[in-house]
């Protein structure tokens, strides 16, 4: 190779290393996300926050029953009858028949009764994780109006695409969605065991919706607050992110 | 500061209202041990360099807290507490719970800053800190329903959250006010033999 050529090369790679991350690098049943800004729904004291969210290839529907029995053949330990109570709570695929048997109605359908632990080892067998929240937010924020959702009662709440996603396959079928680090909310959800006076249950809150009047958004956060990592839920399902490669 | 908000309360409503559909459509039952936390599968580094694994710390029972060095808020106060919590109990509790400090700030709270916070807080060796990834973290957190965020640069929004786990590493307590009440956990301690 004469060395013009070698160079000229090299100069094409570090410009390709240079580019921003493009669409074609995604998958099938992918949609490409963008870099953008996530607005945490919550101000803290020092005022609203923007948060920079990188480019991500992101599963354009929620993982359904199919894809999840094809990651629970070639993972035993996630079959309903051999998962530990400390990954998933009793109605872990609670309406499967058996360990490789989703109802055959909703085989294409959204996986739910899953938990976090399950979602996110699922999501890791296939090269990629569960999206964090600023990232869920982001492409699914999109605020719609609650008539525009006959069915689901709070599918409004439940994500649809962000505006400049509105042309992409993206689909958000009605359930809630895991998210990576669902914890992060400053909302109890918990009782029973929080005996102490509401006050003491936080500190370094503060806390004032952005906008008050996203009541989809207040749903959101507050039903994650909620949630804990071994919950399988009947309407909660999830879909997976990878890195742009 | 710690003040509780309208915004906060009305988002509890909207958790518990929620929460009280997931009880009545889940049951709990488990084989003994099967709910340890212990079985995560997660590394960690004590202050003093020494790496450590979950199943470790089986034999004892466990008060943990999830914390961060730079906290001005309620950590110091939970942190004392204990400390005075572990000072104050009666022998025959004393011997069978440790305690352990873990960081939810592992890139501002490094082995050597943990040491520096063990001096300062004058923690004895029954005291553990605890130092792992960002995403063993955020598992261990998850599993016990302490939630936490960044909010600004070196500040966390963070659950006011000490669990007791049992010499087998299952959650037996958890109460967002230990630092004005502790007689509860020395309750639970006395009813929880240590099994070695």
């Amino acid at each position: 190779m004469r060395p013009s050529i070698a160079a000229s090369m090299l100069v094409l790679i570090a410009i390709g290393f240079a580019q921003p991350a493009y669409a074609s690098a995604c998958r099938a049943r992918e949609v490409f996300v963008p870099a953008g800004v996530y607005t945490p729904f919550f101000k803290t004291e020092g005022g609203t926050r923007w948060v920079p969210v990188a480019p991500i290839c992101l599963g354009e529907a929620p993982v359904t029953n199919e894809d999840f029995l094809g990651f629970i053949r070639e993972h035993p330990d996630w079959r309903k009858s051999r998962i530990k109570a400390l990954f998933a709570e009793d109605s872990y695929l609670a309406d499967w028949q058996d360990d490789f048997t989703p109802q055959p109605e909703a085989v294409s359908k959204p996986v739910t009764f899953v938990s976090w632990f399950a979602a996110g080892a699922y999501c890791e067998a296939r090269g990629g994780r569960l999206p964090t929240v600023a990232e869920w937010e982001r492409f699914a924020g999109g605020s719609v109006a609650t008539s525009q959702h006959g069915a689901a009662p709070f599918a409004f709440a439940m994500g649809s695409s962000a505006p400049e996603l509105a042309n992409t396959a993206l689909k958000f079928p009605g359930i809630w969605e895991w998210t990576v680090n669902f914890n992060s909310a400053l909302v109890s959800g918990r009782i029973g065991t929080s005996e102490g006076a509401d006050s003491s249950q936080f500190c370094g809150d503060g806390i004032r919706a952005v906008d008050p009047s996203n009541y989809g958004a207040f749903l959101r956060y507050s039903f994650r607050a909620s949630l804990r990592a071994n919950f399988a839920l009947k309407n909660l399902g999830f879909r997976c992110v990878r890195a742009v490669p | 500061m710690c003040a509780g908000g309208a915004v906060k309360r009305a988002l509890k409503g909207i958790a518990i209202a929620l929460l009280a559909v997931v009880a009545m459509t889940t049951r709990v039952t488990s084989e003994p041990g099967e709910r340890s936390i212990y079985q995560l599968d997660s590394s960690w580094v004590e202050d003093n360099g020494r790496a450590l694994r979950l199943p470790a710390l089986e034999g004892d029972m466990q008060l943990l807290a999830l914390i961060y060095t730079t906290c001005t808020g309620t950590c110091p106060v939970t942190v004392k507490a204990m400390q005075m919590f572990s000072r104050s109990m009666p022998d025959d509790a004393k011997e069978r719970i440790r305690f352990l400090l873990v960081t939810v700030d592992p890139d501002t709270d490094t082995l050597a800053t943990l040491r520096k916070y063990r001096r300062e807080m004058k923690l004895d060796r029954r005291f553990k800190l605890l130092r792992g990834s960002a995403s063993s973290v955020r598992e261990l957190a998850a599993v016990l329903g302490f939630n936490y965020e960044q909010i600004e640069s070196g500040q966390f929004a963070h659950s006011n959250l000490v669990t007791v786990l049992d010499s087998r590493g299952e959650i037996v307590h958890q109460q967002t006010d230990f630092a004005t009440n502790s007689k509860a956990v020395l309750e639970v301690i006395r009813q929880h033999p240590v099994e070695r």
